[in-house]
C-alpha cells in the first residue's frame, strides 16, 4: 500500500493522525482564491514533487507516483525484471488530473493574454496513470477511471476485474487528486463547502472540506501472491456499483441506489450485512449526502448498523483519491483493531438514526465496508477483509 | 462466461447521425445540436448539457432503447463511457468563468467531470446499474467496449451501453471536433430468446498474425462496419486494440455467423 | 419597468441555456421553479451568479435567493431594491 494525505505520507503517519484524532485541515496556501480562500482545506504541506522521484508532471501526477512507488516497494516488486513488468497493470482514478497546473495556463490566457501551451501537457486525466506506468516501467493493462468521487473505489473494483480476466497478474490501483481552483470554486459555487470544516453526520453540518492526496494498493490473485511469498495486507472480498439516475450533483434522497451498491458488494462477497464489522462512510458532511447515506445504512443493517465513521475530516474530501485512501484506512483499521473516529462530530443529527463513532475505539474487526458516492449518482461500495488463519479464498 | 453480442449502434459525428437502420448526413457543416433533431420526446434539459454530454446523449438516443414507464428503473443495464479528452472543453470554459463577474458557474462545474455524461444518460433512460468513465488515450472507446463485454460476459448485468465520445469546441482547440459512437452490448442467449438478430458478436482473441486494426478513430470504423450490415464484407471481423496486452477485441458481424457453408443457420 | 422584466427574461434564458424557450414563453408572474420551466437547485445557483454578473448584487443567503427567484416579477423587484444606485455619490 502507498498513501499520501494532508495527515501523513505513509500508512504509519496516517494511522498516527487517526489515533491522535488530528485533523489535516488547515489554511489554503497552495494558491490564492479571493472568494474561497478562507475555507479550511486538507492541503499536503510538503511539495510532492520533492518526494515523488518523477522528473516532471502535474501535482496530481507527483502525488500518484509517490504513492505508487511506496506501494510497489511495499509489495516487494522492486526486484521484478522488466519482462515481468509487462504483466503489471495500472488502473487509477482521478477527477482533476493536471488541472491545477493547467489553471496557470488559462489564467495567463484569460487575464494576461499570454499563451504557454506547455502547461497543458499534463492536463488530461490519463496523465497520472501514464506517469505511474512510465516511472515504474509497467507495460501491462493501463486505464484511468473518471467517476467523480467514486473513482478511487471504482478503480480498485475495475482492477479486480482485470485480474479475474487474466489480463494482468498484478495491478496497481487507486486514486489521486490535487487541490485546484476549479474544484474549490466549483464546490463553493454549489454552496457545498463548510467554513469551519466538515462535520459528517452532524446536526449542524454545513458541507464538505476539500482535500488532496493519493493512495494506491497492489492487487493480485491470492494464488499469485502466495506463490511469490508476498505479504497479504487484506482481501478485496467484494465490490458493487450502481447509478442513482437522479441528478447531476445531488444524491437520490432515499439512498436506494446507494443501498443497492452495498447489497451488490455483499452479494459479490457471499456475505451478509451481519458480517460487516465497520463501515467507513462516504460521509462528506454535506446535508444531502449524509442523510441519503444514513438512510441506506439503516436499511441495509435493519436499523442496527455496526460501528460507522467518516474519516473525511482527517484528510478532507480527496475526490477521486477518497475511495482509495479510505480503503487503505479501512485496512489499517482491520490490522490495528481500532475504529477511526468520525472526527468533527459534536451533536449527531437525529435524522441519521444512528451514532457514528465519536472517538477512536477498540473493535473486533475482520470485515470493513467502504463507500464512495460520486457526482452524477455514481455509487461504489467495497468490502475488505483481514487475513485470518482460516481464510480459505482470495480475490 | 456468457457470449456477448452487439445489438444496436448509434453515431453522431461531423458527417451526420444515425444507426444501423438509417443515416442522415448534415446538410451544411455540423450544426449546433438540437434535441428535436434526434427525438420527438421532450427533453428540456438538453440545452443545458455541455458538448460532451450532448453528443453522448444523442448517440445513445440513436440506439432506440425500448421506452420505459415512469417509476421504472433498469438495474440490469450498465453504462460505460470511453473518452480521451474527457471534460477538457468544459474544464477550460469553467476556469474562464471563475474570472468573470459573478464568479464560477455552478452549471459548468457539474460538467467538469466526464462521468456527468453517464449521469445524464442514466437519468434520461432510468439506468441504475453499474457505470464508469474510462480513459486510455485514443483507445478509450475500445476500452469501454472491452469493459462492457466483460461485465455482460461475467453475468454482472444483462446489457451494457458503451459509448466512445470526445468533444472539443473551437473555444478550446484550434481543430474542434466532436463525435460519439454508442453500442448496446448484450447476452447472446437472452437476445436469441427475444427473437432479435444481433449485429455482431464480441470476443477476446489473440491478434491474428499480430494484425491489429489501429484506425485513428476505432469506434467510427466499428460503427461503419455494423451500419453497413456487414453485407459488403460478409464475415467481416475487426480487431480492436484495448489497453490490454494479451488479447484484442474481436468484433465479427453476424452475417458470417448465420450463413455457414454447410447451409445450417448459426 | 417592463424593460427590466423583459431584459431579465432574456438573461435567464441565456444563463440557463433554455434553448427551446423564448421571452414570450415566460410568464413573469408564474413560478420559475417546480413546474413551468422545470428549473432545479443548480439553476437557482446559476441565477445567483447571473444576478451578481449583471447587477452587482451578491446573494449570500439561500433564503434570500429563494424569495427573490419566485418569479421574474419578484426578481425584478428584488433587483430594483438592491441594485447599486446609478449616478449617486456615496
Amino acid at each position: 500500500m502507498g498513501i499520501v494525505t494532508a495527515a501523513g505520507w505513509t500508512p504509519e503517519e496516517v494511522w498516527s493522525a487517526i489515533e491522535g484524532e488530528e485533523s489535516g485541515l488547515g489554511r489554503l496556501t497552495l494558491f490564492d482564491s479571493p472568494r474561497c480562500g478562507h475555507m479550511p482545506v486538507a492541503q499536503v504541506r510538503e511539495n510532492p514533487a520533492a518526494r515523488s522521484g518523477l522528473r516532471e508532471g502535474s501535482r496530481t501526477d507527483h502525488l500518484a507516483v509517490y504513492a505508487a512507488r511506496c506501494a510497489f516497494s511495499d509489495a516487494g516488486l522492486d526486484s521484478f525484471a522488466d519482462t515481468d513488468r509487462r504483466e503489471i497493470g495500472v488502473v487509477l482514478g482521478t477527477s482533476t488530473g493536471g488541472i491545477l497546473d493547467s489553471e496557470g495556463f488559462l489564467r495567463r490566457l484569460v487575464l494576461e493574454d499570454q499563451l504557454d501551451v506547455s502547461l497543458l501537457r499534463f492536463h488530461l486525466c490519463s496523465s497520472p496513470a501514464n506517469a505511474v506506468a512510465g516511472t515504474l516501467g509497467l507495460l501491462g493493462f493501463r486505464a484511468t477511471v473518471s467517476n467523480a468521487c467514486a473513482s478511487g473505489a471504482t478503480a480498485i473494483a475495475t482492477a479486480c476485474g482485470v485480474l479475474e480476466s487474466g489480463e494482468a497478474k498484478i495491478v496497481l490501483a487507486g486514486g489521486a487528486d490535487s487541490l485546484a481552483r476549479l474544484t474549490l470554486n466549483g464546490f463553493c459555487s454549489l454552496l457545498n463547502v463548510a467554513p469551519d470544516g466538515c462535520r459528517p453526520f452532524d446536526a449542524d453540518r454545513a458541507g464538505l472540506s476539500l482535500g488532496e492526496g493519493a493512495a494506491i494498493v497492489v492487487l493480485e490473485t491470492e494464488a499469485h501472491a502466495r506463490a511469490r511469498g508476498a505479504r497479504i495486507h487484506a482481501y478485496v472480498a467484494g465490490h458493487g456499483s450502481t447509478c442513482d439516475a437522479y441528478h447531476a450533483t445531488a444524491p437520490r434522497p432515499d439512498g436506494s441506489r446507494a443501498l443497492a451498491a452495498m447489497r451488490s458488494a455483499l452479494d459479490d462477497a457471499g456475505m451478509n450485512p451481519t458480517d460487516v464489522d465497520y463501515v467507513n462512510a462516504h460521509g462528506t458532511g454535506t446535508v444531502d449526502n449524509d442523510l441519503a447515506e444514513a438512510r441506506a445504512l439503516m436499511q441495509l443493517f435493519d436499523g442496527h448498523p455496526p460501528p460507522v465513521s467518516s474519516t473525511k475530516r482527517f484528510f478532507g474530501h480527496t475526490l477521486a483519491a477518497a475511495g482509495a485512501i479510505e480503503t487503505v484506512v479501512s485496512i489499517l483499521a482491520l490490522h490495528r483493531q481500532h475504529v477511526p473516529a468520525n472526527l468533527g462530530l459534536r451533536r449527531v443529527d437525529p435524522a441519521m438514526g444512528f451514532e457514528p463513532i465519536g472517538h477512536t475505539s477498540d473493535g473486533e474487526l475482520t470485515v470493513a465496508m467502504t463507500n464512495s458516492f460520486g457526482f452524477g449518482g455514481n455509487n461504489c461500495s467495497l468490502l475488505v477483509e483481514r487475513p485470518t488463519d482460516d481464510r480459505g479464498q482470495g480475490t | 462466461m456468457r457470449r456477448t453480442v452487439i445489438t444496436a449502434c448509434g453515431c453522431v459525428d461531423e458527417g451526420g447521425f444515425g444507426n444501423a437502420r438509417s443515416w442522415t448526413p448534415w446538410p451544411g457543416g455540423v450544426p449546433r445540436l438540437r434535441w428535436r433533431t434526434f427525438s420527438d420526446q421532450p427533453f428540456d434539459r438538453f440545452g443545458r448539457l455541455d458538448l460532451l454530454c450532448k453528443y453522448a446523449v444523442a448517440a445513445v438516443e440513436m440506439l432506440e432503447l425500448p421506452p420505459f414507464t415512469e417509476g421504472e428503473s433498469r438495474p440490469d443495464l450498465a453504462l460505460l463511457l470511453g473518452s480521451d479528452n474527457g471534460s477538457l472543453d468544459t474544464d477550460v470554459k469553467f476556469v474562464r468563468s471563475i474570472h468573470e463577474p459573478g464568479g464560477a458557474s455552478p452549471t459548468l462545474f457539474s460538467y467538469t467531470l466526464p462521468s456527468t455524461a453517464l449521469g445524464e444518460i442514466a437519468i434520461r433512460h432510468h439506468i441504475t446499474g453499474p457505470s464508469a468513465c474510462v480513459m486510455a488515450g485514443p483507445e478509450s472507446g475500445p476500452l469501454a467496449l472491452w469493459e462492457g463485454m466483460a461485465w455482460v460476459a461475467e453475468g454482472d448485468v444483462g446489457g451494457c451501453i458503451c459509448v466512445g465520445c470526445d468533444a472539443v469546441s473551437a473555444s478550446v482547440a484550434d481543430a474542434p471536433s466532436a463525435h460519439a459512437y454508442a453500442f448496446l452490448v448484450a447476452d447472446e442467449a437472452a437476445v436469441a430468446t427475444q427473437g432479435n438478430a444481433p449485429l455482431a458478436r464480441l470476443a477476446l482473441s489473440p491478434a491474428p498474425d499480430g494484425k491489429i486494426d489501429r484506425p485513428q478513430r476505432p469506434l467510427r470504423q466499428l460503427f461503419r462496419l455494423l451500419a453497413s450490415g456487414g453485407g459488403k464484407a460478409p464475415g467481416a471481423a475487426l480487431y480492436l486494440p484495448a489497453p490490454a496486452t494479451l488479447n484484442v477485441l474481436q468484433v465479427m458481424t453476424v452475417s458470417n455467423l448465420n450463413g455457414r457453408s454447410d447451409g445450417r443457420a448459426g | 419597468m417592463d424593460e427590466l422584466v423583459e431584459t431579465l427574461k432574456k438573461q435567464i434564458i441565456e444563463a440557463l441555456s433554455l434553448e427551446e424557450s423564448t421571452p414570450d414563453d415566460i410568464d413573469p408572474a408564474a413560478a420559475l421553479f417546480g413546474a413551468g420551466l422545470g428549473l432545479d437547485s443548480i439553476d437557482a445557483l446559476e441565477l445567483v451568479v447571473m444576478v451578481e454578473k449583471h447587477y452587482g448584487i451578491r446573494i449570500t443567503e439561500l433564503e434570500v435567493g429563494r424569495q427573490a427567484f419566485s418569479s421574474v416579477n419578484t426578481l425584478a423587484d428584488f433587483i430594483r431594491k438592491n441594485r447599486e444606485p446609478c449616478g449617486e455619490s456615496e
